[in-house]
């Protein structure tokens, strides 16, 4: 196995536990900045260019932008209280990483069997994503635009001014 | 090339635990909500990795794109829901939903 | 006539915005229009259907690849159902007090595009992304009055719906990975090697998709989001939301992907049986209309999947026919239940008493969905029952036929005793001022209540018409 794609998978698994254990919100998020770049990285390396730089915008940056505004907007705790969440919060986060080292290890011990069976078929594809998008994807674009229309009114429904019956 | 896979799949397969014991350890709305942003990240590997297995990477990236479009859209509309509550009860505390039982 | 399904109600939602601006009331009435556009459209598609030769007569793709849709017999009854509850919704909504009915409308129409897009769906990836649209519009039709108990239903609803999410994906994935493609066809044809990834990939959306139907073990969030969404919006989602993106799905994707086995049988024969009785157990123990509808509801998909697991034609049948009969009969009882909650305010059982005298149409109505909902004769909803337990029967499945028989009685246990609570005896203090709702609010309930008897009168030309619709699937 080659270097290169073990240090890509620690850039994304490791910023994914260290979400997971911030105790500090503000912190996850950023981890999950960074396991965003991991995985953009991952994808570039793939042979993924296209969605990868998808994920780096979106992934790495609206996602982020929304995550951080919601914890700043929503930021009520006192310091005791604060205190007394993160003693709680660690023991509850502390089975973690040993869980993750236990599946990590199960899975590697057990590839000659889950990964067994599978021919690697060879497809040669022609065009670019945009073209498959457009050609034989097209339902899914459609979806897209619904979930986007689905977004905007969501938002400018849960976030309509007077009363809620007005 | 097998290699890229197995190692890949069980990146997946340990994001998948770290999102889904973050969903069901957390106490706070927002933290339940980045426990499945990190799911979603195996999510998006395991479709990117298979296309690169299969050889049909371009159409697995078309297929990304989508769900990274679907998983945005989600977010904020998540957000906004935890936004409503932390305005209707002044926590975000999910041992606090419990007006809804019997 | 394909297109239009998805294209129709994406535009009525499209224009709400500038109905909002220019004229409020005709929001609600270009949905109207654009839900009874779908309900002719797929009646036409139905007897379109049952005088075509083949069977397969209108399975077609648009536009080559582009826009790979199709619509058989199993589509066509799902269609139709849900343009018939999106109606009832639609006109029943009209008459309660909502914020931004435009919005709301608009909304309704994109789930229902979603819906329409997943009954016609022919690769799993699209499904997904139907599936999600369905989800997303519902959490916030659920948290629409931005009360507590709203968010409150609607974030469990997200959660569970999340994790679904994932697991579906990853099954997608990891189908993908061993067969190359993700259409029903493509998938179908690469299964041949039997790789562990397959079990796998099999695993994760049954188990997916059994919690988004709200199947036994994994019913938690449902309830709970029945009970917090406000009136009009839970008839939509036990109407049809919950069945479509959970149970048809199921349906869809073992019918065409994977085939019936001997395992999946089984799994899907004990979570039904489990949900069917230990619903309706839990049903009885309810003090809350709609919280105990929500549990009937897991017990009536747990009759419907049961029906499924046999795989055989009768269990088809019976559980396209107990589909169609539980949108019915479950979208009537929880429209008399919101035309209750909006006529006293009060949603616990014990808050009401004697409102047949002074409603008297929602408690006729409401008398004829119980009655069909335990299956009584002639209602259709008996003869739903009665084919499934016949179709367990018949499969050797005894055991499961005789515990269908046995909860049935429940049901009706704990139908009648809500009906007494709220509808019969004396008037309760207090309630002496109610007054019948307006047209608005009963008008869909005796639509609904006609249809639940009609299908039961009618019953052998529908069961002829299902045998004919379904014809494709029963080989």
């Amino acid at each position: 196995m080659e270097l290169h794609l073990l240090i890509l998978i620690g850039l994304l698994l490791i910023p994914a536990v260290l979400a997971a254990f911030a105790m500090d919100l503000l912190r996850a998020a950023i981890a999950l900045l960074v396991a965003s770049l991991g995985l953009a990285l991952t994808m570039f390396n793939l042979g993924a260019p296209l969605a990868g730089s998808f994920e780096l915008s979106v992934g790495v940056g609206l996602i982020t932008v929304l995550f951080v505004n919601a914890i700043s907007l929503t930021r009520l705790v006192s310091e005791e209280e604060r205190l007394e969440r993160t003693k709680d919060h660690y023991r509850r986060f502390a089975l973690l990483p040993v869980l993750v080292v236990l599946i990590g290890a199960l899975m590697y011990r057990t590839q000659d069997f889950w990964a067994a069976g599978l021919e690697f078929v060879k497809y040669d594809e022609a065009g670019t994503v945009g073209e498959i998008l457009w050609k034989s994807r097209g339902l899914d674009l459609i979806g897209q635009i619904v979930i986007i229309m689905v977004g905007v009114y969501g938002v400018a429904i849960l976030f309509r001014r007077g009363s809620p019956n007005g | 090339m097998v290699n890229i896979f197995v190692a890949d799949w069980i990146a997946v397969i340990i994001l998948f635990c770290i999102g889904l014991y973050t969903m069901i350890v957390a106490k706070n709305m927002l933290r339940i909500l980045i426990g499945f942003e990190i799911m979603t990240k195996g999510v998006t590997l395991a479709i990117i990795t298979a296309g690169s297995v299969n050889g049909k990477i371009v159409f697995s990236q078309a297929l990304a794109i989508t769900v990274i479009v679907i998983e945005v859209v989600f977010i904020a509309i998540a957000l906004a829901i935890v936004m409503i509550t932390q305005k209707n009860k002044r926590s975000l505390d999910v041992r606090k939903l419990t007006n809804l039982k019997g | 006539m394909v297109l239009a399904f998805i294209f129709v109600p994406l535009v009525g939602a499209a224009m709400m915005p500038i109905m909002r601006k220019f004229w409020v009331k005709g929001s609600t009435l270009v949905t109207i229009a654009v839900t009874l556009f779908m309900l002719t459209g797929s009646f036409a598609n139905i007897l379109r259907e049952i005088n075509s030769e083949t069977g397969i007569s209108f399975q077609k793709t648009l536009l080559g690849e582009k826009f790979a849709l199709s619509i058989d017999g199993l589509s066509a009854v799902v269609l139709m159902t849900i343009a018939l509850v999106t109606l009832a919704t639609i006109i029943f909504s009209a008459g309660v007090p909502i914020g931004r009915r435009s919005g709301f409308n608009a909304l309704v129409l994109l789930a229902v595009t979603g819906m329409n897009g997943l009954a016609m769906a022919t690769d799993i990836f699209s499904m997904y992304v139907f599936v999600e649209i369905v989800s997303i519009s519902s959490f916030i039709l659920i948290v629409y009055n931005m009360d507590e108990i709203g968010t409150e239903g609607s974030f469990k609803y997200m959660i569970l719906s999340a994790v679904a999410t994932v697991f579906l994906l990853i099954g997608i994935a990891a189908l993908f990975a061993v067969t190359g493609d993700v259409s029903f066809q493509g998938v179908a044809a690469g299964l041949s090697s039997s790789a562990p990834l397959v079990r796998f990939g099999l695993g994760f959306i049954v188990f997916a998709l059994a919690l988004k139907s709200g199947l036994m073990p994994f019913h938690g969030w449902l309830p709970d989001a029945y009970t917090a969404a406000p009136v009009s919006v839970s008839v939509l989602l036990a109407g049809v939301i919950t069945k479509v993106a959970g149970v048809y799905t199921l349906m869809r994707i073992i019918v065409a992907v994977f085939g019936f086995s001997e395992s999946f049988s089984n799994l899907i024969m004990i979570l039904g049986a489990l949900s069917m009785t230990l619903a309706a157990f839990m049903a009885l123990g309810q003090g809350d209309f709609k919280r105990m509808l929500a549990f009937s509801s897991i017990s009536q998909i747990g009759y419907i999947l049961m029906s499924f697991a046999t795989g055989t034609t009768l269990g088809l049948i019976g559980a396209v026919f107990h589909f169609f009969n539980h949108a019915v009969f479950k979208s009537l009882l929880f429209l008399n239940a919101g035309a209750t909650e909006t006529a006293t305010g009060a949603r616990r059982l014990e808050d009401l008493g004697g409102l047949a005298a002074k409603m008297p149409v929602t408690g006729i109505t409401s008398i004829i969905g119980m009655l069909s909902a335990a299956g009584i004769p002639p209602l259709a909803g008996f003869w739903s029952k009665i084919l499934i337990i016949i179709a367990l029967w018949g499969s050797g499945h005894r055991f499961y036929a005789g515990l269908a028989v046995f909860t049935s009685l429940v049901t009706l246990a704990y139908l009648l005793h809500a009906q007494r609570r709220a509808f019969f005896g004396k008037v309760r203090e207090g309630l002496e001022n109610v007054a019948e709702v307006s047209p608005l609010l009963y008008g869909p309930a005796v639509l609904m209540a006609v249809l639940a008897v009609a299908a039961g009168i009618f019953y052998p030309v529908i069961i002829r018409t299902l045998n004919l619709l379904l014809r494709i699937h029963l080989n």
